[in-house]
């Protein structure tokens, strides 16, 4: 079983006495969230509300601080509705032991919070593909963001290809051009290559590529 | 294969992708067998990919933190969560023990062992208490479909169980004790043959 960090392990998740304790000293906070989870979840939620309501209120931040940990500020509202959704979805979950989710988050903890979070990313992706390609990408840059990228650029070369990237709505061109900066080859007999992870053509997928670098220098002369 | 049930295996296969990458950055050569493996979620699985690199290439950099205000909605939706949680729990018909579901649908574990394939020492242990939550999805639609009662109700039954556990036979030199055991051990230590394992572990 997991210890927490001074080596006790958890109590067991019908142990309402164990869990008292450890609301009570604060311990709780230390053990694994996937434990507090089946906690929540055998112990129920009528069980003593001083307990559940502690246990609920960690969960529920732990959720939200590994949400906003991988949801970006390029998102649209900085990715604030994101975050919102994704752990709206979440802590119902863990309020419900028979959901897939509910039974995941009790499994592999922040595996389902982040896939949970890429679905949402996703979703979000999907929506600003509808309204914005890689080709307009200069219409859905944040004004307010200009003075950042700037600073970026000149603090490291890497930093501004993420920093462009993160604007590239749709994840396959952003996908090629990441395995063409991992020195993976276009296409390849010998090896795995760009198009035979993407499932299109090498022409299309070097297409994608250049696409990508276009903007990269357009957005670097423009800076400069 | 319906909706539904396309949905729940995509998430699963989804879920698997990101157990598998939680601490790593997928390589072309992994990504390419997960496709290979999954090709009806083929774009789905790239989609992720690419997110999940997104994460790794911004490993080190400073991660957003949620502000206050964003915290103080969270905490709003908790506690929400909790109070319709906890007013649909009082209006719930009394749940049921799985003794009484068994002797209101005139079933035992030895019929229902044989009827549905499965080790009869899983079911005891289920209906002992000795089986930790969750219970495999596979046990929990067969059983809830023999019983005719709902996932919910079945939940009850578990959690009225592990707070009851029945004893197991106690040794001349020492008290009975309870070791409850998780679904996947006590299929895995079972006398079923590997395909009755594989099959009620959803491994096949």
């Amino acid at each position: 079983m997991a210890l927490n960090n001074e080596g006790e392990p958890p109590p067991h998740p019908t142990d309402l006495e164990g869990w008292r304790r450890s609301v009570r000293d604060g311990c709780f906070v230390r053990y694994p969230a996937e434990a507090v989870v089946a906690a929540i979840q055998d112990l129920g939620p009528t069980a003593d509300t001083e307990v559940i309501n502690a246990l609920a209120l960690h969960v529920s931040e732990t959720i939200l601080r590994t949400v906003r940990r991988h949801v970006g500020k390029n998102h649209p509202n900085q990715g604030a509705d994101i975050v919102d959704d994704a752990h709206g979805q979440l802590i119902q979950a863990v309020l419900c032991p028979s959901s897939a989710d509910g039974k995941g988050l009790r499994e592999a903890f922040v595996a389902r919070v982040r896939f949970r979070t890429a679905d949402a990313i996703r979703e979000d992706g999907l929506r600003r593909a509808r309204e914005c390609s890689v080709e307009n990408l200069d219409a859905a840059f944040d004004p307010k963001r200009a003075d950042d990228m700037s600073h970026a650029r000149e603090m490291d070369g890497r930093l501004f290809v993420e920093e462009v990237l993160s604007r590239v709505a749709d994840e396959r061109k952003r996908l090629a051009f990441r395995l063409h900066m991992d020195g993976i080859p276009l296409d390849s007999k010998r090896t795995t290559s760009i198009a035979d992870v993407l499932g299109v053509s090498s022409k299309t997928a070097g297409h994608w590529i250049e696409e990508v670098q276009a903007q990269l220098k357009h957005i670097a002369e423009e800076q400069s | 294969m319906s909706d539904a049930n396309r949905d729940m295996e995509r998430d699963e296969v989804l879920f698997a992708l990101h157990k598998a990458c939680t601490n790593t950055n997928p390589s072309a050569a992994e990504i390419a067998k997960w496709v290979e493996r999954f090709p009806q979620y083929a774009d789905e699985i790239r989609s992720h990919v690419a997110i999940i690199k997104d994460w790794a290439a911004r490993e080190g950099r400073q991660a957003p933190e949620p502000d206050e205000a964003m915290i103080s909605r969270s905490e709003s939706r908790a506690m929400d969560a909790l109070h319709k949680a906890r007013t649909a729990a009082a209006g719930r018909p009394a749940a049921q023990t799985f003794d009484q579901i068994m002797a209101a649908t005139g079933t035992n574990v030895p019929d229902l062992a044989r009827k549905l394939n499965i080790a009869r020492v899983i079911l005891a242990a289920l209906v002992g208490g000795r089986m930790l939550a969750p219970v495999g999805e596979r046990l929990v639609a067969a059983l809830t479909g023999c019983w005719s009662i709902s996932t919910e109700a079945f939940e009850f039954a578990v959690q009225l169980a592990l707070t009851a556990p029945k004893l197991g036979i106690p040794k001349a030199d020492s008290n009975a004790v309870v070791i409850p055991r998780s679904y996947e051990d006590l299929v895995r230590a079972s006398s079923m043959s590997e395909d009755r394992k594989k099959y009620w572990l959803g491994e096949e």
